[in-house]
C-alpha cells in the first residue's frame, strides 16, 4: 500500500517532466518557437491586425514563462490567448494552446482535466503531425496518473510496435517508464523490470537525475513488489543517496520517506526513525520554502490585485473625472441659464422701477403743483377778502356814520329807502367778506386761535349789540337766558365769529315777528351748550348734511328772497371743531332751526 | 378824581371817531396818527393809564414798535391793548410776544372796547390789588392809585384824595371831596394796597388819611375831618393813632 503511494507520487512527479523540468532538450523549444512568429522570425507587424499582434505577444510571454515554470503569469497569458484566438482561429496555435492548457492541468496536479485537453489536442491535430508522438506520450502518462492502466497500456504497446531509430529519446524514456509501470501494475515483473532498466539506461545518458532517481526507485519498487527486499533496497538506497547529493528537495523528500518505510517494514525501528526524522526535516524545509513561495505568490497576487485595483481606481477616477467634467459643463449651463434669467429680471425690474419712479415723479410733480395751485388759491382769496375787506369796512362804518347825523325826515322817502338798501348791503358784503377770509385763513392753517378762559354772557352780549338794531327794524323780538356764571375755554374771536353767523342766518331766515332766542344749558361737567334757535323757515336735511360734511352747499333765498350761500354756517363748523366744540343743528322746515353749541366749559382747575 | 387817560394810536379817521365817540365823554384820549408821534405822548404826558395800539399803520407794523418801546421802558408801566383787522396767526405769533393786555378786533363796538380796556386792566394787576373788579362796583389798585367803576366809567383816585374809608356792609365807601365811592371789598384788603405811612385804621370800620385829619377829639374818642365828617377812634387804635398824629 504505502509503495503503491510513493508510487503515484513519483508517476506524478514524471508526468510533469514530458514538457517540464527534466526534458529541456531542444525539442521543448522547438515546440514552442515554431508557432511563436516572435521565435520563428516569423514576425511581420504590417500585415497583422491589432487582436493578432496581441496574441502573438501573449502567446511569447506563455512560453517563456512556462519554460521558467512561471505557472501563474503562464495561466495569466493562456487566459487572454484563448479569448483573443477565439476570434483570430489561427489553428496551429490553437493546437498548441489546448497542449499548454493540459500542461497546466498536470502541473496543477488536475490529471483528469489534463485528460481531457489532450484528447482535444489529438482530436484537433493532422495525423502526420510532428509532435503526435509526444501528444499520445503524454495521453498515456495521464491515464496512468488517473491509474487507468488498462487503457494506457495498449496505447504504449501500440507505440512499442512502431519504435524506429528516429524516435526521440524523450519520448523513448517516458514511454519505456510508462511500459515499466504498466507491467508492474499487471505483475509482469520481467517485462517491468527491463523496460525499467531501458529507461533507466536513457536517463543515465542524459544525465537527468530526477529521471534517474525516479528510475531507481521504481526499479526498487519492482524488486519490492517481488519480495526481493535486498535488490530493492540497494536501489532505494540508491535513489537516496542521488537525490541527496544533487540535493534536489523534492526528490530527497520522497526518498527519504520511502527508507523509512522500507527499514520500518524491514523491522529496523531506529533506522526507520532516523529516517523519518530526516524527512520530517526536509518535509518542513519543503513547506517552509512552499510557503516562501506561496507568500510570493501572495505578494504578488497583491501587488497585481494593488495594480488591478490602481487601475480601476484610475478608470474610476476618469469615470468621476468624465462625471463631473458632465456635472462642472451642466453646472455652468445651468449657471448660464441662471444668470440671463437673473439678468432678464434686473432688466425687467430696472425697468418697471424707472417707469414706476418717472411715474411717482409725474404724480408728485402734480400733487406739488396741485398744492401750489391751491395755496395760490388760499392766497389769492385771502389776499382779495383782506384787501375788500378795509374798503368795504368803511362803507359800513360810513353809512353808520350818515346814518347818525342825517336827518331821515328830511329826505324822499324813495331816497331812504336807496339809503337803508345800501346799509343792509354793505353790512351783509362785509359779513360775506370776512367769512370769506377766515374761511380761506383756515383752509391755509393760518386761523388764529388763542383759547383763554371767556365769559359766555359778556361775549354773547358783546355780538348781539350789533344786531339790536337789526332785530328791532325786522321786528324780531330777540331774548338771551344766559348763566352769567358760565366761562368758557376757547378763542374768543372764534366764538364772536360763529355768533355772528348764528345770529345772521337767524335773522336773515326768520320772518318779521319771529323770534329768536339765546340761552345756555348746563354749567358742570366738560361742555356747556348754547343754543341759538329761531322760528324761521328751517332748513332741509340735504343743507344740515351739508354744513356738516363741510362743503360749500348750495345757496338758498332768505325772507327777502335774497341768495344765501352755505359758506357761513360750514365755516362755525370749521372754527367750532378747531375749538374742541362740536356744532349740532335741529331744524324743521318750516317751523325754525336750533344750533346747538357745545363748548368746552372753563373749570376753576 | 382824575379821568383815566388813554393812548390811541390810530391813522384811521372813521376808527378815530368811533373811539372816540364811545371814550371821549368819560375818560382823557390822546391820539397819535404814528408810532413817533404815540411814543412822544407817552413820554411828555407821564400819567398815561393805557395804550390801545392799531398794529399796522399804514401797512407798517408801528403798533409793534410802540409795543416794543413800552416793554423796554423803566418808567412807562401802561398796559397796552393791540387792535388789528387782520386775524392771522402771522400777525397774532409776532403781536403775543410782546404780552399785550388784551386784543381788539376789528370791527368792534363799545362794549368790546370797553370790555378790552378792562381785560387789559385785569391782566395787569395782580390779583391781591383787585376788589370783586368784574362787578359794577369794581376797584383795583394800579400804579398807586385805585381805578374805580362808577356807573360802568372807570375813574382814576389817588390816595391823597381820600378822606377817610369806611365800612358799609359788604362794602367800603371811600370817601373824597368830590364825593363817595363804593368799593366791593373788606377793609384789611384795602388797607394791605395803601402806604401805612400815609393811613392808619383807626377803627375797626375806618381807614383815616392822616394828612386830611382836622382835629382829634379826645374826650368823645372822636377824629374831625377836612371835609368835617367824623371817624370814631377805638380806644385800642388811639396810641397808634396818637403816635402818627403828635410825629405830625
Amino acid at each position: 500500500m504505502i509503495v503503491k503511494c510513493i508510487g503515484l507520487v513519483i508517476v506524478l512527479l514524471l508526468a510533469n517532466d514530458c514538457f517540464g523540468q527534466s526534458v529541456r532538450s531542444e525539442n521543448v523549444r522547438e515546440f514552442y518557437e515554431e508557432t511563436c512568429p516572435y521565435c520563428s522570425g516569423q514576425y511581420n507587424g504590417n500585415s497583422k491586425s491589432q487582436d493578432e499582434v496581441e496574441l502573438y505577444k501573449n502567446y511569447h510571454s506563455l512560453h517563456k514563462s512556462l519554460e521558467s515554470m512561471d505557472v501563474y503569469g503562464a495561466t495569466q497569458s493562456l487566459r487572454t490567448c484563448l479569448q483573443l484566438n477565439e476570434t483570430i482561429n489561427n489553428d496551429p496555435i490553437a493546437l498548441k494552446l489546448v497542449l499548454i492548457r493540459g500542461t497546466l492541468f498536470d502541473i496543477f496536479g488536475l490529471p483528469t482535466e489534463e485528460l481531457e485537453s489532450l484528447s482535444k489536442a489529438k482530436f484537433k491535430s493532422l495525423s502526420q503531425w510532428k509532435w503526435k508522438e509526444y501528444l499520445e506520450s503524454n495521453i498515456a502518462t495521464a491515464h496512468i496518473d488517473i491509474q487507468e492502466y488498462s487503457i494506457a497500456f495498449p496505447m504504449l504497446k501500440k507505440w512499442y510496435a512502431t519504435i524506429s531509430d528516429s524516435t526521440p529519446r524523450d519520448i523513448l524514456k517516458t514511454n519505456y517508464f510508462n511500459l515499466g509501470q504498466c507491467y508492474g501494475y499487471s505483475s509482469q515483473f520481467d517485462s517491468a523490470m527491463f523496460f525499467q532498466q531501458k529507461s533507466l539506461e536513457l536517463e543515465l545518458l542524459d544525465l537527468d537525475t530526477s529521471g534517474i532517481v525516479s528510475s531507481y526507485m521504481e526499479i526498487g519498487n519492482v524488486f519490492y513488489e517481488q519480495y526481493i527486499d535486498d535488490s530493492a533496497h540497494v536501489y532505494f538506497k540508491k535513489a537516496y543517496f542521488l537525490a541527496k547529493k544533487v540535493y534536489d528537495i523534492d526528490l530527497m523528500k520522497f526518498t527519504t520517506l520511502n527508507m523509512s518505510v522500507v527499514e520500518e517494514n524491514a523491522g529496523n525501528i531506529a533506522l526507520a526513525l532516523d529516517y523519518r526524522k530526516e524527512y520530517d526535516g526536509i518535509r518542513d524545509s519543503l513547506d517552509s520554502r512552499d510557503r516562501l513561495w506561496t507568500i510570493a505568490k501572495e505578494e504578488k497576487e497583491f501587488a497585481v490585485g494593488l495594480k488591478n485595483k490602481e487601475i480601476a481606481l484610475v478608470e474610476k477616477e476618469k469615470a468621476i473625472k468624465v462625471k463631473q467634467l458632465q456635472s462642472k459643463k451642466r453646472e455652468r449651463n445651468l449657471f448660464l441659464i441662471a444668470t440671463l434669467v437673473l439678468a432678464f429680471f434686473l432688466v425687467a425690474i430696472a425697468f418697471l422701477f424707472k417707469r414706476s419712479i418717472s411715474k411717482k415723479k409725474i404724480i408728485e410733480h402734480q400733487r406739488l403743483k396741485l398744492e401750489e395751485l391751491n395755496r395760490t388759491k388760499d392766497l389769492i382769496l385771502s389776499i382779495v377778502a383782506h384787501d375788500l375787506k378795509s374798503p368795504v369796512y368803511h362803507i359800513v362804518l360810513n353809512n353808520n356814520s350818515l346814518l347818525n347825523h342825517f336827518d331821515k325826515e328830511s329826505v324822499d322817502e324813495k331816497y331812504r329807502e336807496l339809503f337803508d338798501s345800501n346799509v343792509e348791503l354793505g353790512n351783509r358784503t362785509y359779513q360775506l367778506i370776512d367769512n370769506l377770509l377766515n374761511w380761506a385763513l383756515c383752509q391755509n392753517d393760518q386761523f388764529f386761535t388763542s383759547k383763554t378762559k371767556i365769559p359766555l354772557k359778556k361775549t354773547v352780549e358783546h355780538v348781539v349789540y350789533n344786531f339790536q338794531p337789526l332785530f328791532t327794524q325786522k321786528n324780531i323780538r330777540f331774548e338771551s337766558e344766559i348763566d352769567e356764571s358760565i366761562n368758557v375755554y376757547l378763542d374768543q374771536n372764534s366764538l364772536k365769529i360763529v355768533l355772528r353767523n348764528l345770529l345772521d342766518n337767524a335773522m336773515k331766515f326768520t320772518h318779521e315777528g319771529g323770534e329768536i332766542t339765546i340761552k345756555s344749558e348746563g354749567n358742570e361737567g366738560d361742555f356747556v351748550s348754547l343754543i341759538v334757535s329761531d322760528t324761521g323757515v328751517g332748513m332741509s336735511k340735504k343743507a344740515i348734511e351739508d354744513s356738516r360734511s363741510k362743503k360749500v352747499g348750495q345757496s338758498k333765498a332768505d325772507t327777502s328772497g335774497k341768495a344765501s350761500t352755505g359758506l357761513g354756517l360750514n365755516l362755525c363748523s370749521i372754527i367750532i371743531e378747531k375749538n374742541d366744540g362740536e356744532i349740532v343743528i335741529e331744524s324743521e322746515e318750516g317751523k325754525g332751526t336750533s344750533v346747538k353749541l357745545k363748548l368746552k366749559r372753563y373749570g376753576e382747575n | 378824581m382824575a379821568k383815566i387817560e388813554i393812548l390811541v394810536l390810530e391813522d384811521d379817521k372813521l376808527e378815530i371817531e368811533l373811539i372816540k365817540s364811545v371814550l371821549d365823554e368819560n375818560y382823557i384820549v390822546y391820539f397819535a396818527q404814528n408810532g413817533k408821534e404815540a411814543i412822544e405822548l407817552l413820554e411828555k404826558k407821564n400819567g398815561i393809564d393805557i395804550a390801545i395800539l392799531d398794529i399796522y399803520i399804514e401797512g407798517k407794523n408801528e403798533g409793534i414798535e410802540v409795543a416794543e418801546y413800552i416793554g423796554k421802558s423803566q418808567n412807562l408801566k401802561c398796559p397796552f391793548i393791540f387792535l388789528t383787522s387782520a386775524n392771522d396767526r402771522a400777525t397774532f405769533d409776532n403781536a403775543k410776544n410782546l404780552s399785550p393786555a388784551s386784543f381788539l378786533l376789528k370791527p368792534f363796538n363799545q362794549l368790546e372796547l370797553i370790555y378790552a380796556m378792562e381785560l387789559a386792566i385785569e391782566n395787569s394787576i395782580e390779583d391781591h390789588y383787585k376788589y370783586s373788579w368784574e362787578s359794577s362796583n369794581g376797584a383795583v389798585v394800579f400804579n398807586q392809585n385805585f381805578l374805580i367803576k362808577k356807573r360802568d366809567v372807570w375813574v382814576k383816585i389817588a390816595p391823597s384824595e381820600v378822606l377817610f374809608i369806611e365800612v358799609e356792609g359788604r362794602y367800603c365807601n371811600l370817601i373824597t371831596d368830590k364825593g363817595k365811592f363804593l368799593v366791593q371789598s373788606s377793609l384789611s384788603k384795602i388797607l394791605k394796597a395803601l402806604d401805612k405811612s400815609l393811613f392808619i385804621q383807626t377803627h375797626r370800620n375806618y381807614l383815616v388819611n392822616i394828612a386830611r385829619v382836622k382835629e382829634f377829639r379826645s374826650s368823645d374818642n372822636l377824629i374831625v375831618m377836612d371835609n368835617d365828617k367824623s371817624v370814631f377812634l377805638s380806644s385800642r387804635s388811639k396810641e397808634a393813632f396818637l403816635k402818627h398824629y403828635h410825629l405830625l
